[in-house]
């Protein structure tokens, strides 16, 4: 009989434990999605509140900054993927291909070029409706939020899939 | 009433351990197959009836009462397992579901009143206790008098600025 009550149960969990592995990771994802929202929502409302932005302001910094984050982010796609490749390139002990190695270098150089254009750009829009005392604030907060999230890195990062070295 | 329908209601009326026909019955049943057969029967289950011990209504009563309530207990114990299994799979299920619907502490905090984002690509592949370090440290700033984002160029000769300003050289 305790038999037969043992198998019921494993036929009832069995199925759960998969999906509950499933789950971790869907909650997982799911959670930093909600966390990156609300932080990206909180930093909009810094600048909004300290930069005293109208409503015409806000609704332009609201699609210039969507314009080049996204930019940004594949940028930064990109960047993360070409030096994958050259990691993979510089292993000790693995001779490393000099044509790919040189590729590699000059598109991460390349990049780097590209991405302070794409900052460049990206000010000289903020220019056409910002002050300058405003554009140079949201500037300094942009770049105050940079090297603070460049510090929280490892804080917590033992669940880190792949470690962002960027230089960017 | 034929022969034969008058002598097998005879068989059946016939009291056990009176077993003699009439000399006319006899005949008769020499010469019926049918009703030869069917008297061979008759004595027959009244020899297996014989060896029967005596009916006991009481007794029997009783036993089947026992055979009764015995099933009964056993059924009961099987519905309470699989009503206990039942639940605790719906409890299992339930956690499931509960702690994956729960809201983050930090998420219920501050309603946000702007409704826009500004995209920080840097916050893309950290982890979920990352970005509550990021967060906090936002909620922190402002009681703490820390500057985490809100240093101002007129701020000047602190160093908050002097930190950002001097991160862009080379």
């Amino acid at each position: 009989m305790r038999f037969r009550y043992l198998l019921a149960f494993s036929v009832l969990f069995a199925p759960l434990s998969p999906l509950a592995a499933q789950g971790q990771d869907s909650e997982r994802d799911r959670r930093a999605d909600s966390l990156r929202d609300r932080i990206e929502e909180r930093f909009a409302a810094r600048v909004q509140e300290q930069l005293g932005l109208n409503n015409d302001q806000a609704a332009r910094l609201r699609a210039t900054s969507e314009t080049f984050g996204k930019r940004r982010r594949e940028l930064r796609e990109r960047a993360q993927q070409l030096r994958e490749a050259l990691r993979q390139q510089l292993q000790p002990g693995v001779a490393a291909n000099p044509d790919s190695v040189t590729k590699l270098t000059d598109a991460l150089v390349d990049l780097k070029l590209t991405s302070a254009q794409a900052a460049r750009d990206e000010m000289r829009e903020y220019a056409k409706y910002l002050t300058p005392v405003q554009r140079a604030r949201l500037l300094v907060m942009r770049e105050r939020m940079y090297h603070h999230v460049k510090g929280a890195h490892g804080h917590g990062g033992r669940e880190r899939r792949h470690r962002d070295r960027s230089w960017m | 009433m034929s022969e034969c329908t008058w002598l097998s209601d005879r068989m059946a009326a016939l009291p056990a351990d009176q077993a003699e026909w009439s000399a006319e019955d006899q005949r008769h049943l020499i010469g019926c197959e049918s009703c030869r057969r069917e008297w061979e029967l008759v004595r027959a289950a009244r020899r297996l009836g014989e060896q029967l011990p005596d009916f006991d209504p009481v007794a029997t009563n009783a036993a089947v009462r026992r055979r009764l309530q015995e099933a009964a207990a056993v059924r009961t114990k099987r519905i309470r397992a699989w009503v206990f299994a039942g639940m605790a799979a719906a409890a299992a299920v339930a956690g499931v579901v509960w702690t994956g619907d729960r809201p983050d502490p930090l998420l219920r905090s501050e309603p946000v009143a702007t409704g826009f984002r500004i995209p920080l690509p840097e916050l893309d592949g950290l982890q979920p206790a990352e970005l509550d370090s990021v967060l906090r440290a936002m909620d922190q700033a402002p009681a703490s008098g820390a500057t985490l984002e809100s240093t101002a160029p007129a701020d000047t000769g602190n160093g908050d600025l002097d930190f950002v300003l001097e991160s862009w050289e080379g």
